[in-house]
C-alpha cells in the first residue's frame, strides 16, 4: 500500500478539531500545476506529500490530467488509436497538396478522408505521393481500380509504370467522398502503398470504387497531392495517424 | 501558358512555371487515358456485336 493510500473516507462532526494527519488524508483533490517541472518539485520536500501511486495532477501547459502509477506519470483515459493530424478545405482547385512533413515517423500508417462536395465536371483524381512536399510525377505508379456501378455492372482500369494514378473520380454533380489508406510512407526502404475506397465515377457511371497502387521505388513520402484530370474540385481533406497502442 | 493555382495545406498560390508544365502534362495524359478507355469500350461493343451476344450473356458466361 502506498503512503498516500486511504483506508477510510472520513466524516467529521461539527466543532471537531482536525489533526494535521486528518487534513493530509482529505487533501485528495487533483492539484493543478503550471508544468511537469513545477509538479515534480511539489512532492517530497519538507512539509510536502511523498509522491506515491494513485496521485493525480493536472498540467496547465498541456491541458492534461495525469496519474502516477508508482514509477511514472500516465495520461488519464484511453489513448486514441486514430489521431487527427491536419486538414484543409479547398475551393475550386485543380491541385491540392498536403504541406511538407504531414506524414512523419510518429506513425507508420495513415488514413486520409477526401471529401469532394462539388466539382466543375466529372473528373478523375490523381492521388500522388509527395517527397519533401513535392508531388512525385514520374511514371512509377502501378495502379488499378475496380468500379461497381449502381446498375451492378463492373468496370476496371489501371496501368503499370504510369504517372497518373487515378484511383478516385467524381460524379459530375455530387462529387465523391472516400477514405484513403497510406501504408509505411516514411520508410525509405519500402514501397509506399496507397489504397482508396470511395463512391464516385472513374470510368463511366457512378458506383463504388476501390483502387490503389504501389509507388515503384523505395523512398520516403511525407504527404499526398490530389490533381484533377481536368477542371476543379471543392471540399476538404483530413489526415489521421494510426497509433500502435 | 494557362494560369493555374495550387493549394498546399491552407495556402493557395499561383503555380510556378515548372508546376504549370507538369499540370499541362497531367491534363494531356488524362486525355490520352480517357481516349484509351473510350477505345476499349468501343472495342468491347464491337466485339459483342461480332459475337452476337449481350453484355448480360457475356457476364453469365464468365460467372
Amino acid at each position: 500500500m502506498g503512503v498516500n493510500a486511504q483506508i477510510e473516507v472520513p466524516a467529521f462532526t461539527a466543532g471537531q478539531i482536525l489533526t494535521a494527519a486528518e487534513m493530509t488524508q482529505i487533501n485528495t483533490g487533483i492539484p493543478v500545476f503550471a508544468t511537469t517541472v513545477t509538479r515534480d518539485a511539489a512532492f517530497g520536500g519538507a512539509g510536502e506529500k511523498v509522491l506515491a501511486e494513485g496521485q493525480y495532477a493536472y498540467i496547465e501547459s498541456t491541458n492534461q490530467t495525469l496519474f502516477y502509477d508508482g514509477s511514472s506519470w500516465l495520461p488519464v483515459g484511453t489513448t486514441p488509436g486514430m489521431v487527427y493530424i491536419t486538414g484543409a478545405p479547398f475551393t475550386a482547385q485543380g491541385t491540392v497538396s498536403m504541406a511538407a512533413g504531414t506524414f512523419t515517423t510518429t506513425y507508420k500508417n495513415y488514413q486520409v478522408e477526401l471529401v469532394v462536395t462539388s466539382c466543375s465536371a466529372q473528373v478523375q483524381i490523381n492521388v500522388r505521393v509527395n517527397a519533401a512536399g513535392t508531388p512525385q510525377t514520374g511514371a512509377s505508379y502501378f495502379w488499378g481500380t475496380g468500379q461497381f456501378n449502381t446498375g451492378g455492372a463492373f468496370s476496371g482500369t489501371g496501368a503499370g509504370s504510369s504517372s497518373t494514378p487515378q484511383i478516385m473520380g467524381t460524379d459530375g454533380t455530387r462529387g465523391t467522398m472516400g477514405q484513403i489508406n497510406v501504408f509505411d510512407p516514411t520508410n525509405a526502404s519500402s514501397y509506399t502503398h496507397v489504397t482508396a475506397g470511395s463512391f464516385g465515377n472513374i470510368s463511366g457511371g457512378t458506383g463504388t470504387i476501390y483502387g490503389g497502387y504501389f509507388y515503384n521505388a523505395t523512398a520516403a513520402h511525407d504527404g499526398l497531392t490530389f490533381t484533377t484530370s481536368s477542371g476543379t474540385i471543392t471540399g476538404y481533406y483530413r489526415v489521421y495517424g494510426l497509433s500502435e497502442s | 501558358m494557362a494560369e493555374y493555382q495550387i493549394q498546399i495545406g491552407n495556402e493557395v498560390r499561383d503555380m510556378t512555371e515548372e508546376e504549370i508544365v507538369q499540370r499541362d502534362k497531367d491534363l494531356a495524359d488524362s486525355k490520352k487515358l480517357a481516349k484509351a478507355q473510350a477505345d476499349r469500350a468501343k472495342l468491347k461493343t464491337a466485339t459483342l456485336a461480332k459475337l452476337g451476344l449481350t453484355e448480360d450473356e457475356v457476364a453469365a458466361l464468365l460467372s
